[in-house]
């Protein structure tokens, strides 16, 4: 009898530790993989947005606002990325959720400094917000991410605090690899798709000087299509960098009448194979870049 | 409908009034604006004498202006006002309703004000937001041009079904006018479930709810299903009353941004004590009548610009089983730059079969141009 007892506390602890387990809704994929890296075993962490995703446009899905109903946090990228998310954290009815935005303290690029019009496209009228692809910018995330975290359960604070660091630590042993394999690509001109990689590009000393997209988020047109060739031909650009979610066709062409080399590059974790976490991601892209510039 | 209809000068006044140049713009309600322009042709206009295809009407089908701002932290309020025509037409209020998403028991959401009642699942979508250019028959028929859009007070709940299964509950106290726009011997275009003179009457209230199912059936598929019932007095001299059922299902597979497939479909069946002697209600023993309708429609996405898609409606009469119409479609959308800019083009066969009549068989060819300002919110799925 006391085993039994002694096996149904056990039971019942082992229940309980799992029931104690926050629960982390983020926005996109690589958010899932900060916050898992400071959460540890003590989250359960889940996403909406998956690699492979274009993350500007996401259908509001009542799947989604199940999945923030049972959440404490949803772990954002913010500057109006996620213009969809208002609608889904309504239509989660959690009046206890807290929305975490990342973007907080990063210097922002691409901050517009006259007023924003639909003339412009699609211009995120608080900066350019795809700052997690900079690995640099991991730091202020993952801190943003702790802060919240230990609001909701202060008692692990050092724990969450341990985690991080031990994270971190990876990340910067990794940017020293990064550094040095892009060092010798310092100015290498190269042209996106969209203006996706201005963090990460800024961080490693690349130049972008064009995008296949006329204006952010307006599909490619012929004469644009033709300017851009003409740009690419007197700049000497090599590389035509696509992301993941964008079909290969006009960029194809671009790049094959301009001579250049069109790679396929991920924005975010699980976006293309290979990119399995953000380490992976990040090292994709730059073995990328770099395997297409010493190709040309 | 005309009693919420409002003249130009009043709306230019509450503007002005909610407008104050010295507001903080952050405070400032979102505002969209969405004109739907048609241009069509039909050659309906000289049956049975001649089958000839009329001169092409181009027209303002319907101007459309939303307002929308949280109101406080627990609530948010959404205008929409709606003018048809360039002419003396009034200016609508289409809906006006204030929604309370926090702060109430079993985390409750209620909306209170004008509004098209979940009723269905095309019930509550704007026609901009639609793939066709025409109301499904079935729904024209049986819940009129202006579908069920009414006074009321709503609550809706969230039923726990697990981590995957998404189920809502709503239910609907209606003011009832809404149910009170058919004129039978109209035709198909003034449908809707009760009769012109409830106006003039009491308030006959009409009840209304809607359980709805969503759950993924892949990674790149979902499906919605819907049960929906409708209730209210059609006849206030007889008292007699309506009953609609409604089941309606959506799939969709989208497995990019690039290519999507939709199909959705909704079956109505109506059940209604009818006056035995049409036109002689009181001390006239009712009958029940039951008829229904339905439609099914598939839209195909390609290449990010394009859809091509097809529709097929059938419907009974609200009052008669023997007055049936039947229909079929085809759409061509194409969206240039994202959801700011739309041309559609549709053609629809309608056929009409009566006891009283031929058979009337209709051909309609419509292009549509839309384009959307501001920053009205994608539907959900």
């Amino acid at each position: 009898m006391r085993r039994i007892i002694f096996l149904i506390t056990i039971l019942m602890s082992l229940a309980s530790a799992g029931i104690a387990k926050i629960k982390v809704v983020t926005s996109l994929s690589d958010l899932a993989e900060f916050t898992k890296a400071v959460g540890g075993d003590k989250v359960e962490v889940d996403f909406l947005v998956r690699g492979s995703q274009n993350p500007h446009y996401i259908e509001i899905k009542p799947s989604y606002m199940l999945k923030l109903k049972s959440a404490s946090l949803f772990v954002t990228i913010g500057m109006q990325l996620e213009i969809w998310a208002p609608q889904i954290i309504d239509g989660s009815r959690n009046p206890n959720l807290i929305v975490v935005d990342c973007s907080k303290n990063i210097k922002k690029l691409e901050v517009p400094l006259a007023k924003v019009d639909a003339s412009m496209g699609d211009v995120h009228p608080l900066g350019n917000p795809h700052y997690w692809l900079d690995p640099e910018n991991v730091k202020t995330i993952l801190a943003e991410i702790l802060d919240n975290l230990v609001k909701v359960s202060p008692g692990d604070a050092e724990y969450f605090r341990s985690n991080m660091i031990a994270y971190l630590k990876k990340i910067d042993t990794k940017m020293a690899e990064w550094t040095s394999l892009m060092k010798p690509l310092k100015g290498t001109k190269l042209v996106t798709y969209h203006t996706s990689f201005s963090y990460f590009v800024e961080r490693f000393g690349l130049s972008v000087v064009g995008y296949v997209e006329p204006k952010p988020g307006i599909p490619p047109t012929p004469s644009h299509s033709t300017e851009l060739i003409q740009l690419m031909r007197s700049a000497g650009v090599k590389i035509v960098g696509l992301e993941q979610y964008y079909e290969d066709n006009t960029p194809g062409q671009i790049a094959k009448i301009a001579g250049a080399k069109l790679v396929r590059l991920s924005t975010s974790v699980g976006g293309l194979e290979g990119t399995d976490d953000y380490l992976h991601l990040i090292d994709y892209n730059i073995r990328t870049i770099v395997s297409a510039a010493k190709g040309s | 409908m005309k009693m919420f209809c409002m003249s130009a000068t009043t709306v230019a006044l509450i503007f002005c009034c909610c407008f104050d140049l010295t507001a903080q713009t952050t405070l400032n309600p979102e505002i969209s604006i969405i004109p739907r322009f048609r241009l069509e042709s039909n050659d309906g206009l000289e049956l049975p004498a001649r089958r000839v295809f009329s001169r092409p009407q181009f027209k303002l089908e319907e101007f459309e202006l939303a307002v929308q701002s949280y109101l406080n932290p627990y609530a948010r309020a959404d205008v929409f006002l709606a003018k048809a025509g360039t002419g003396e037409e009034p200016i609508e209020i289409e809906e006006a309703y204030a929604t309370f998403l926090r702060g109430l028991p079993l985390d409750l959401n209620a909306r209170i004000g004008k509004y098209l009642a979940e009723f269905g699942k095309l019930n509550t979508v704007h026609p901009h937001g639609w793939s066709f250019l025409s109301k499904p028959l079935s729904l024209e028929r049986f819940l009129g041009e202006e579908g069920v859009n009414d006074l009321g007070l709503s609550a809706s709940i969230l039923i726990p079904t697990g981590d995957v299964l998404y189920t809502r509950l709503t239910v609907d106290v209606l003011r009832g006018n809404s149910v009170a726009v058919l004129n039978p011997a109209m035709g198909v275009r003034t449908g809707g479930p009760g009769l012109i003179d409830t106006l003039s009457s009491d308030v006959y209230y009409a009840n209304c709810g809607r359980l709805m199912m969503f759950f993924p059936v892949g990674e790149n598929s979902d499906l919605e299903i819907g049960v929906s019932g409708l209730t209210g007095i059609h006849d206030p001299y007889a008292r007699l009353r309506f009953y609609y059922s409604n089941l309606d299902f959506k799939y969709k597979w989208k497995p990019s941004s690039y290519t999507s497939l939709v199909l959705q479909g909704e079956g109505l069946i109506n059940t209604r004590k009818v006056a035995a002697v049409p036109g002689i209600r009181i001390r006239s023993v009712p009958h029940t009548l039951t008829t229904g309708g339905f439609y099914v429609y598939g839209d195909l996405q390609f290449g990010k610009v394009f859809s091509i898609g097809a529709r097929y409606d059938w419907s009974e009469s609200p009052y008669s089983k023997t007055d049936k119409v039947q229909g079929g479609g085809v759409f061509f959308g194409y969206y240039p730059v994202e959801e700011t800019a739309a041309f559609r083009l549709q053609y629809q066969y309608t056929r009409t079969i009566s006891t009283a009549a031929p058979a009337l068989v209709v051909n309609t060819i419509a292009l549509q141009f839309m384009f959307s300002m501001g920053p009205h919110k994608a539907h959900p799925f």
